[in-house]
């Protein structure tokens, strides 16, 4: 990240799409988590992304629903899946991160649904 | 305006694919309805669909060309998570009713040609669309529909052959009422928006755009295929409108099913070939719209929610975008494995869709002016003053489509 720029959380990073480090797709910023301390300004610690942040976000039933099968059948076992501020390399368009998609929870989904792919011919 | 022998094939390309995508089968329908109800008296519904189209498939275009971001995905990006789970939970609602209706818009095809009943075409006609989707890449689909889609200029030489009253098609042109039956006149009307200004498609050209690679250089090509692509669909409508006018409005036959609109084909070309070129000009115009409205909903929630997504990808590189279609496809086989009545249920979705467009046109005033995806290729003040002018369309066709349907369905 370039020094002493400034970006507005809520409008250039919250809901932006979130790229792993080759450009490949992996969720968006669903969560931002700020880190209070006595005597300091607060700092944003991590970005979150995944079933559970969302789910917490959805007002009525839906969210509760959304949060029970986050726990049951989610890659984070109803944990937020957070990923450190040191780990965001670039804040366009698209928030860049330093990680591999494929290693991540992010696409826990996408491999188990890639097995019933696998058997479909012509996958 | 000069083009490059490329963008000139992307022109072609793209506006036979339009064709594809404006004449699906809630066209034909509502056309072929208006034209044997009303006459020529509905054209310039057509007309206005037609120029609201254009503006807005311009402007998806452009937005994905400028941005590499598709509209959907920066509708959640700047309109936030909970805008996205309504506005995306209602397009699915109404995706599989529409998808539901090109089903069976394919399977009435095919009865026709062979006399088996739809309801045994469901499943296999399903089986074939999600066959092509899996196997074939963005660039085959695209190509392949914009070729077969020239069959449905059959409709635009039985048009001229019937020597239509130039008078009259005229004076159609230019807005009016219904006369004797207002309610359902303008019922037809609403109907005939709702099936022009389908919201899946612009999900789909959108997302096209970004599949094809385009950027800010092919903004000039974007404009003349959204102008010349959809003039020409629209030609094609307004030819089943003047055919069904010419043919049913005479003999007094309200269309009710789609055996009589081959009927009026039949009559127009005298002869059996009329009837098998309105099966597969239905049939095509249903293939290519099935495709997308399948695409457009594996597109909606692939890109709102982060998932690598793409037609060109092999499914097992993007699993969650083919599970969302083939789960789409399966689900929109059950109302014609049910028997419901597909005319019926096609001008049903379509008026459902005319509700539901308000919250689909409304992002399009906060994105299209939004400096970090579009630069200096925001909105001018004509295309902003479109938008605002087809929101309070959108607002009066949500308002009336309920009471309209009551009265005049």
């Amino acid at each position: 990240m370039e020094e002493g720029r400034r970006v507005d959380l809520v409008g250039e990073v919250l809901d932006q799409r979130l790229v792993d480090f080759i450009g490949r797709p992996m969720g968006c910023v669903d969560g931002l988590v700020l880190e209070l301390e006595e005597g300091e300004p607060p700092r944003v610690s991590h970005v979150q992304t995944g079933g559970v942040t969302l789910a917490r976000r959805l007002r009525g039933p839906l969210g509760g629903w959304l949060a029970a099968a986050a726990r049951r059948w989610g890659g984070t076992r109803g944990e937020p899946f957070r990923i450190p501020w040191e780990r965001v390399k670039a804040v366009g368009l698209d928030v860049e991160v330093e990680l591999d998609a494929d290693a991540t929870p992010a696409w826990h989904w996408e491999h188990r649904l890639g097995r019933l792919v696998a058997k479909i011919p012509g996958s | 305006m000069k083009l490059s022998p490329r963008q000139l094939i992307e022109v072609a390309l793209g506006v036979l694919t339009s064709v594809g995508g404006y004449l699906d089968v809630g066209a034909v329908a509502t056309s072929a309805q208006a034209g044997a109800e009303f006459g020529f008296r509905h054209l310039w519904v057509l007309g206005l669909g037609t120029l609201v189209v254009i503006f807005l498939v311009e402007m998806s275009g452009r937005f994905a060309a400028v941005s590499g971001h598709p509209l959907r995905a920066a509708l959640r990006e700047r309109l936030g998570f909970n805008f996205f789970v309504a506005t995306s939970a209602a397009e699915m609602v109404v995706g599989v009713l529409v998808l539901a209706s090109e089903i069976g818009g394919i399977a009435l095809a095919l009865q026709l040609v062979t006399g088996v009943s739809y309801r045994w075409w469901a499943l296999p006609v399903g089986l074939l669309v999600w066959a092509l989707l899996w196997n074939g890449t963005f660039g085959v689909l695209e190509k392949g529909v914009a070729l077969l889609g020239l069959v449905t200029l059959a409709f635009f030489f039985a048009a001229v052959r019937l020597h239509p009253p130039l008078g009259e098609v005229a004076r159609g042109v230019i807005p009016g009422g219904g006369g004797h039956d207002a309610a359902h006149y303008w019922f037809i009307a609403v109907a005939i928006l709702g099936a022009l200004i389908s919201p899946y498609l612009l999900w789909f050209y959108s997302s096209g755009a970004v599949e094809d690679h385009w950027s800010a250089s092919d903004v000039p090509t974007n404009r003349m295929v959204a102008v010349v692509g959809m003039g020409f669909g629209s030609v094609v409508a307004a030819s089943v409108l003047i055919v069904a006018a010419m043919v049913f409005l005479p003999r007094g036959i309200v269309v009710d099913d789609y055996a009589q609109i081959a009927l009026g084909l039949t009559t127009a070309l005298e002869g059996k070939l009329g009837f098998y070129l309105f099966a597969a000009s239905l049939g095509i115009a249903c293939v290519g719209a099935a495709l997308e409205a399948a695409l457009a909903m594996a597109y909606v929630l692939a890109q709102g929610l982060g998932w690598n997504w793409g037609e060109s990808l092999k499914p097992r590189r993007a699993t969650r975008f083919s599970v969302t279609y083939t789960a789409a496809l399966l689900v929109s086989v059950v109302p014609m494995l049910l028997g419901v009545d597909p005319l019926a249920l096609t001008v049903f979705s379509m008026a459902l869709t005319a509700v539901a467009l308000p919250i689909a046109i409304f992002p399009f005033l906060v994105l299209m002016n939004d400096e970090r995806y579009l630069g200096r290729h925001r909105n001018g003040r004509l295309s902003n003053a479109v938008v605002i002018a087809v929101i309070a369309l959108a607002f009066v066709l949500a308002v009336v489509t309920i009471p309209l349907q009551l009265k005049g369905g």
